[in-house]
């Protein structure tokens, strides 16, 4: 075999390699996420135990499973949009289903319909995704009118969400901002089963197009020249990233920093290439929640601090860092 | 295989930036396309290969009308090294020319596809930067991944704008001198180019487009001063033999 293609192969088995332990890792993180100061509990009847487990156990997998979509689409904006500061956070998505989830508690906290906030989170996004499209205009959406669409989205459901805190009573405040900092104990395993099945599918999907996504970063003109549609595919991929964060935001609320601080470390760790990129965020990112679910709760034990807080606490000095390097030459 | 232009005309919105080219070409043609900036060069490319479609005219692949091929078998018969070629950050060199098997991957590359990539990269010169980052390379470097791209694509075409600006006088030789090897087996390359010295030098035929409508096409007798001051609106003495020959003793010279 050729020695390029030798060296080549080599490299992608290191990536393999770097995943497969990533992998491996995020396991062992969440059993012992799922065991940490169970001991105490064992002496107990089983009935409670087992209760305590599966408690524990959609609490880890929605941290996964979250922190798995919000990397892949990070990763699926940022190369989509050709924009590193893209993500669901920064176009507004997460703000969108934020300003949906506080219509939701502010008019319909006595609805009979169950989980109606996440209801209303999820139309606040769709809603929010279709301003950004509208604004774009669908058929000549460049990049740079997509992320400025998304920019201006973002302070505009900013400012929904502030008006909607100004005229809500203390009780409702609370629940606005408490939701706004997001919370993995809302998953059930009904969530978690979902969430599972839709980050499944989008991750399908977006895998499949990943030779058409690598052609549009190199330019729309390039994109054409092999055959690729810019407008289409960058679309259908948009939405089909926006759609996924959509849920999971609409189930746990806002959790910042993930969907841009992950994909730009994985660059780090196994190259731009796609191939790799896309399980490497649902894998790594994964694990990062885990691990970001194990501080909230360890930190202050008893009391679990709001996982949106805890991605921000490691997430910015991880992209200060991520950042320092990726414009060092 | 023959390339015929027919009355090609393109507008953006009430400007028209083409009207009604017409050319033909053959296997093996280097062809420089001339002209001053905005004069239609970069659009009348694009509207070969259909990035954008033209809107009068057609193009032909023998007797084929490339409107009636799928984008696909367009993709495969014709490569494109756009003028400005944005960059992935950490993407290799050997990642970067794989992209130019994409018309021909369906789920996976296969080893066929890796062999092709090393071979372009190996005809291209670049086997010791093959496994390096391309946002590390040199502008002239970064030059050849773009074309090993296009000839890992197994083109039948090749179109370039502006593959030598801003490349020093060496990488502008290396790069044309590559170009025209592959023209020579049996690819139709071409080129919009600003240097008349090494496109005189190199290039076979040349299209002088001014204003977006066709000044003159033809052999290498076209590459005269009287041509050449009069598509630039310039009044240089001379300029062709002295300026042209100064350039090739240069080029040879490297």
């Amino acid at each position: 075999m050729n020695i390029i293609v030798t060296k080549y192969i080599s490299l992608q088995r290191r990536n393999r390699v770097i995943i497969l332990s990533v992998a491996l890792l995020g396991i062992v993180l969440s059993l012992l996420s799922v065991s940490i100061g169970l001991k105490k509990f064992i002496v107990a009847d089983t009935v409670m135990m087992e209760s305590i487990l599966s408690l524990r156990g959609a609490r880890v997998a929605s941290a996964f499973i979250s922190g798995a979509i919000l990397s892949l689409s990070g990763v699926v904006m940022q190369t989509l949009l050709r924009n590193p500061l893209a993500s669901p956070y920064t176009l507004g998505i997460s703000n969108a289903a934020a300003f949906g989830a506080a219509i939701g508690i502010l008019f319909f906290s006595n609805s009979v319909i169950p989980g109606v906030t996440v209801l209303t989170a999820f139309i606040g996004t769709l809603f929010g995704l279709g301003l950004i499209l509208l604004i774009s205009g669908i058929k000549s959406s460049g990049v740079e009118t997509v992320i400025l669409a998304g920019v201006v989205i973002n302070s505009l459901f900013s400012a929904g969400i502030a008006i909607m805190q100004y005229v809500a009573d203390s009780a409702q405040l609370a629940t606005i901002v408490f939701w706004t900092f997001g919370d993995l104990g809302k998953g059930d395993w009904m969530a978690v089963l979902l969430l599972f099945i839709i980050s499944l599918a989008a991750g399908f999907y977006l895998y499949r197009k990943r030779w058409d996504y690598k052609a549009l970063e190199l330019g729309d003109d390039y994109a054409r020249s092999v055959g690729v549609q810019p407008v289409k595919i960058r679309l259908t991929g948009l939405i089909v990233a926006s759609l996924m964060t959509a849920v999971a935001v609409s189930i746990f609320g806002v959790i910042a920093f993930v969907g841009l601080a992950v994909p730009h470390l994985l660059r780090r760790m196994v190259g731009a290439d796609l191939n790799y990129l896309i399980p490497a965020s649902l894998i790594f990112g994964g694990a990062f929640m885990v691990v970001c679910d194990m501080v909230s709760k360890l930190l202050f034990a008893p009391i679990i601090i709001p996982i949106g807080i805890i991605t921000s606490i490691i997430g910015v000095p991880l992209f200060i860092i991520v950042l320092y390097k990726y414009y060092r030459r | 295989m023959e390339l015929i232009l027919k009355n090609i005309s393109y507008s953006y919105g009430a400007f028209s930036a083409l009207r009604s080219i017409s050319a033909s070409f053959s296997s093996g043609d280097m062809v420089a396309l001339i002209g001053q900036n905005g004069s239609g060069k970069s659009t009348l490319l694009k509207c070969i290969n259909r990035v954008v479609d033209p809107s009068r005219g057609d193009v032909f692949l023998d007797s084929l009308s490339v409107k009636e091929l799928p984008i696909n078998r367009v993709a495969e018969v014709m490569a494109y090294v756009p003028q400005y070629a944005e960059q992935i950050r950490f993407s290799t060199v050997f990642d970067m020319v794989l992209l130019g098997r994409k018309p021909y991957i369906s789920g996976a590359p296969t080893k066929q596809d890796y062999a092709k990539v090393a071979k372009s990269i190996t005809q291209l010169g670049l086997q010791e930067l093959a496994m390096r980052r391309v946002d590390t390379l040199s502008g002239g470097e970064r030059q050849r991944v773009m074309i090993a791209r296009a000839v890992a694509q197994e083109p039948k075409i090749i179109l370039l704008d502006e593959p030598i600006a801003n490349l020093d006088i060496k990488q502008q030789f290396a790069v044309m001198k590559l170009l025209q090897e592959l023209a020579l087996d049996g690819i139709i390359v071409i080129v919009a180019i600003h240097d008349i010295a090494l496109a005189s030098r190199f290039c076979n035929r040349a299209v002088m487009l001014k204003h977006g409508t066709l000044f003159a096409s033809g052999g290498r007798e076209v590459y005269n001063s009287d041509t050449i001051n009069r598509l630039f609106d310039i009044e240089v003495d001379n300029y062709g033999s002295d300026y042209f020959d100064t350039r090739w003793l240069c080029g040879q010279q490297l």
